[in-house]
């Protein structure tokens, strides 16, 4: 707990004046004489009281302050706000203070004042009295009295003491001050740019914090003791280390600007060396500053530290540049397509590839170029470099290195092609020039096309012999020489292919057309000479028609699809002629020359029905005419129009072990069956064909019985076909043959998938829950549009 | 040396014997030897010293008897019955401890007291307050006591210079006329007895102003940095309330300290 000053002071008299009485008040038995009087006892109390009076007094109405206390107390204050700089900076924290110092001075006035009074009062007295005899008459609030006469005081009196001490106090340190502001000098100019710059080390610009740090540290040292200055001076002595400051900054950055000028565009190009670039800079700067340094009226700083220090690396970047700047411009890195043209076709196979090429040259031409580069580039130095020099900057400087190296790759990018352009040509010249022949291709070679489906030719050597062109060795012969080329080839394949099947498409729209007048024919008796005539002359009007508006030479209908119409004809003609009765209907795939039955090695995916199904292709709806020949064991199919779509397609070793036949009718359920081998039908349902998934279930439950029947013959069939030692069969696993036949599109395929997947879960079941040693039996699920299989081959 | 030895050797071997000894020779404590020995030793000492005081009072009473002369007797007797008569009307006797006397608050509030202060002002002037008292003292007529040589007779003393017009010194003996010695014996008697009064007197107001003072706060209207001043107001205020102050006390800081 803080104590009170004036139980100190309390405290202090009471120590002055003697040993502490055992109380206040009535202390005169304790300290009287056994032989002191009522006279000299009352003599001590009168004085007691007086004393205390005078106290009272004192505190009640204190006595302003005199003029040497006075000066005493301004002397004091503006001693210690000078002393004390940093607490007197701010006024109002230096008048807190100043009031605490006066307050101070005051109680220890009092304290003295109050041992005056405690000292006469003895001397009046017969017996001593002490302070504590004087304090009882006082009453318990006196202390307050007492801070309330120093408040008082501090209120009243302080504050004149307190102006005339700061203006005081303000006016020497600002006489202090304006002595001690100077400009730094250049060394300590130079540390404090360096500390500055420090905290950047990658720009030598003074940014606005640094001048700002700047101005600071030039304050501290015009005065290091008062760095902190009253707050009065703060404007005044900032606009005067301002100015010094700015006037500092002004120089230095007046330098820099000299030093990044003279490196921009102030140094001749012939200055190539560092060394050479440096004094070159230094020179030009100082040049510069004499001229200034005569004009100025305020000291001016020689080349500073920091522009000095910078101007080697400042050198050494001007020479990098430089360096780079020739490398990139200079014409003797410039390079010619003639000699690459020559080197290529001396030596070809080691040009097969642009980048076996260009490997070529970096090896053979670029340290060559690179001598010649040192070389101009010392030459033209002033004064003449050294190569020495200049060959290992160019080795160690990896600036430049580089710079040397996109040079090199540029040209060699841009004249290399050139090159081997020119090259290429004269090759394709030599060797293939026919191939740019307007001539149409040979039937065989069209065949072939057909066969590969139109496929790219990608092999130069096949494709040199598709076009029975000579064969070249492909290493001999630059890439691009190839791919003209084959760009070529495949050009003219294009055509060719391109036409073939248009005239084929021709062709099989020429059979639907024509086909009720070939009836009228054949029952007219015409002759089948007139009639293929008749057909092959409606074809090239159709195609003639066709062939202007496309490009291409193929002018005449080719020998492959005069060919294929004759057999088509025949067919139709046969068919009409045989059965009258009987609507012919020539389907595509019959007129097609491109299905197995002419070539046997033409295939047409679209029209195969054991297809996968991801990989069916729709195809329109074609309007068939209904079958003329019911088939006596579909029984069940009554109504239902099983189109031939192809009577081959179907091998013995593909027979189905089950049909599943799904037609829909305009109205109503749709209907499943399930046909056997031979086309019994085995079971059938009905189902809603708008409900794929409730449709799969259906189907699924209704044909599961029968599935599984399917699924133990197999099984049976399989392990007959594999018992006996088997050492050389190959044991394939057994497979449940279904065939989807889908006859109307509101059936969704999505539901046959549905399907699908129902029976390989069971069949995956019934392998789980078979005998040990059963083989699993794997689903073969093909979908065609219809079968009929009374026309497959035996 | 070697005799001294072995004899304080001997006794060691005697007082080693005697404190293993199972029966002590001499067994008294401190106290027992104090309260048995040392105090009926006191006590004769005492006996005979007062014995020796009494017997030496007899040899000077039969040696020296105190006679005074009569013109003394008769005057003494008559000054002290007219002190005796101040005393009592002024009412000392009855303050013989300060604390008799009655306060309210910080104030006296006796009447007594007051009055005792009041005569004592006469004591202001003392000489004319001796004359008053020895002129009193002339005029007063003592009596003897019976048995005495002038039993059952007034006499008369006579002073010329305080003797009422037109009375005579014939009519009085040479015996009982009172020149200036026996006046001055007489003076010398009162003054005796005023000085006492005024020292008694003075003791009790001088504890009276401490006991003010001690009830004053130092901010009260009487008291005063100075010191005379604060005599004065104090004095003024009691006198203002019945309690005049004598002189002694009045003008104590009056010259100095």
């Amino acid at each position: 707990m803080k104590t009170s000053p004036f139980i100190t002071l309390g405290l202090g008299l009471l120590t002055l004046c003697g040993t502490p009485s055992g109380g206040f008040g009535e202390p005169t038995n304790a300290m009287l004489a056994p032989s002191d009087s009522a006279k000299d006892r009352a003599k001590w109390r009168l004085a007691t009281l007086s004393a205390a009076r005078e106290i009272l007094d004192e505190l009640n109405q204190p006595k302003p302050l005199g003029t040497e206390d006075r000066a005493i107390l301004l002397e004091k204050l503006n001693t210690t706000m000078r002393a004390d700089l940093k607490t007197h900076a701010m006024r109002a924290s230096s008048r807190t203070a100043c009031s605490e110092i006066a307050i101070r001075m005051r109680r220890d006035s009092l304290e003295q004042r109050f041992k005056d009074v405690t000292s006469h009062a003895n001397a009046l007295s017969p017996t001593p009295i002490l302070w504590s005899d004087i304090a009882s008459h006082l009453g318990v609030g006196w202390s307050n009295t007492v801070e309330q006469t120093l408040r008082s005081f501090s209120d009243t009196e302080l504050e004149p003491l307190f102006k005339d001490a700061r203006n005081r106090a303000i006016g020497l340190s600002r006489q202090e001050w304006e002595q001690n502001l100077r400009f730094p000098s250049e060394k300590e100019l130079n540390d404090i740019l360096g500390e500055l710059l420090a905290k950047h080390p990658d720009t030598l610009r003074l940014s606005g914090d640094d001048g700002q740090q700047l101005q600071k540290k030039i304050e501290a040292l015009s005065n290091p003791d008062t760095a902190v200055y009253f707050e009065e001076l703060k404007s005044l002595l900032n606009d005067q280390t301002h100015k010094i400051s700015s006037e500092v900054r002004k120089q230095y950055d007046q330098q820099l600007a000299l030093l990044e000028s003279t490196s921009a565009k102030g140094i001749p190009d012939d200055k190539r060396q560092a060394s050479v670039i440096g004094s070159a800079l230094i020179t030009a700067i100082e040049s510069g500053l004499a001229g200034e340094r005569a004009r100025a009226a305020v000291p001016q700083y020689p080349l500073l530290a920091p522009i000095r220090d910078s101007i080697p690396g400042r050198a050494a970047k001007l020479e990098t540049d430089r360096f780079v700047d020739f490398m990139a411009h200079h014409p003797i890195l410039a390079i010619q397509v003639d000699p690459l043209s020559k080197a290529i076709r001396s030596n070809p196979e080691a040009h097969h590839t642009s980048a076996a090429s260009e490997t070529v040259f970096i090896q053979s031409l670029a340290p060559a170029l690179r001598e010649q580069v040192i070389t101009a580039y010392a030459a033209g130095a002033n004064p003449v470099g050294k190569t020495d020099y200049f060959k290992t900057l160019l080795a160690t400087n990896t600036v430049i290195s580089a710079a040397f190296q996109s040079r090199f790759s540029r040209e060699l990018s841009t004249r290399l092609p050139e090159a081997r352009k020119i090259v290429s040509g004269e090759q394709f010249i030599k060797s293939f020039s026919t191939l740019e022949n307007p001539t149409i291709l040979p039937d065989e070679v069209l065949l072939a096309l057909q066969d590969s489906g139109g496929a790219p030719l990608t092999n130069l050597t096949e494709t040199l012999k598709l076009f029975d062109l000579s064969d070249h060795s492909s290493n001999k012969l630059l890439e691009e020489t190839v791919s003209l080329v084959l760009t070529i080839a495949n050009r003219k394949a294009r055509e060719g292919y391109d036409a073939l099947s248009a005239q084929l498409a021709l062709a099989r729209k020429l059979e639907q057309d024509r086909l009720d007048k070939l009836r009228q024919d054949v029952a007219a008796k015409r002759p089948f000479k007139e009639i293929r005539a008749e057909w092959q002359s409606a074809l090239e009007t159709l195609w003639a028609a066709d062939s202007r508006a496309r490009t291409t030479p193929y002018k005449n209908l080719l020998e492959l699809t005069v060919a294929s119409l004759n057999k088509t004809v025949r067919q139709l003609y046969d068919s009409v002629k045989d059965n009258p009765s009987t609507t012919a209907t020539p389907t595509p795939s019959e007129a097609q020359p491109n299905t197995e039955t002419e070539q046997g090695r033409v295939k047409d995916l679209r029209q195969d029905p054991a297809k996968p199904e991801d990989q069916k292709q729709e195809q329109p709806k074609e309007v068939q005419p209904p079958t003329p020949k019911k088939s006596p064991k579909a029984g069940g199919s009554e109504g239902a129009s099983n189109t031939v779509l192809s009577r081959t397609r179907v091998e013995r070793r593909n027979e189905p072990d089950g049909i599943v036949l799904l037609t829909a009718a305009n109205t109503g359920p749709a209907t499943v069956r399930l046909l056997s081998q031979t086309g019994a039908t085995i079971c059938t349902t009905s189902f809603d064909p708008g409900k794929p998934g409730d449709a799969a279930d259906v189907i699924f439950d209704a044909l599961k019985p029968q599935l599984k029947v399917m699924r133990d013959n197999t099984v049976s069939n399989w392990q007959q076909e594999h018992s006996g030692f088997g050492i050389l069969k190959r044991r394939t696993p057994p497979k449940l043959k279904l065939f989807i036949v889908i006859e109307s599109d509101d059936i969704r395929h999505r539901m046959s998938l549905r399907l699908r997947q129902h029976i390989e879960e069971a069949l995956q079941n019934w392998y789980k829950g078979g005998e040990k040693g059963t083989p699993e039996v794997e689903l073969d699920w093909k979908v065609g549009l219809t079968f009929d299989p009374t026309t497959q081959v035996p | 040396m070697s005799s001294k030895h072995d004899e304080h050797h001997d006794y060691e071997q005697l007082d080693e014997a005697i404190g293993h000894s199972t029966h002590k020779l001499f067994n008294m404590s401190p106290n027992d030897v104090l309260v048995q020995i040392s105090l009926p030793v006191v006590l004769i000492l005492a006996i005979a010293t007062r014995l020796i005081t009494i017997g030496q009072g007899m040899t000077n009473q039969g040696q020296n008897p105190a006679v005074l002369d009569l013109w003394k007797q008769h005057l003494i007797l008559r000054v002290d019955r007219t002190l005796e008569q101040w005393e009592k009307q002024s009412g000392l006797p009855q303050f013989s401890d300060f604390g008799r006397i009655y306060w309210t608050n910080q104030w006296p509030e006796d009447d007594r007291f007051s009055q005792l202060c009041k005569k004592a002002e006469e004591l202001s002037d003392m000489e004319k307050l001796k004359e008053s008292l020895y002129r009193e003292s002339l005029s007063s007529k003592a009596s003897v006591e019976p048995g005495t040589a002038s039993s059952g007779q007034f006499v008369t003393l006579y002073d010329s210079r305080y003797a009422p017009p037109g009375v005579s010194s014939n009519s009085v003996p040479p015996e009982f006329r009172i020149d200036d010695t026996r006046r001055q014996y007489a003076f010398q008697y009162i003054d005796e007895r005023c000085k006492r009064w005024t020292r008694e007197i003075e003791d009790l107001q001088w504890k009276l102003v401490d006991q003010l003072a001690s009830r004053l706060p130092a901010g009260d209207p009487l008291t005063d940095a100075r010191l005379e001043i604060q005599m004065k107001n104090i004095a003024t205020a009691l006198e203002a309330k019945g309690y005049p102050l004598l002189p002694g006390i009045t003008r104590e800081y009056r010259k100095g300290p």
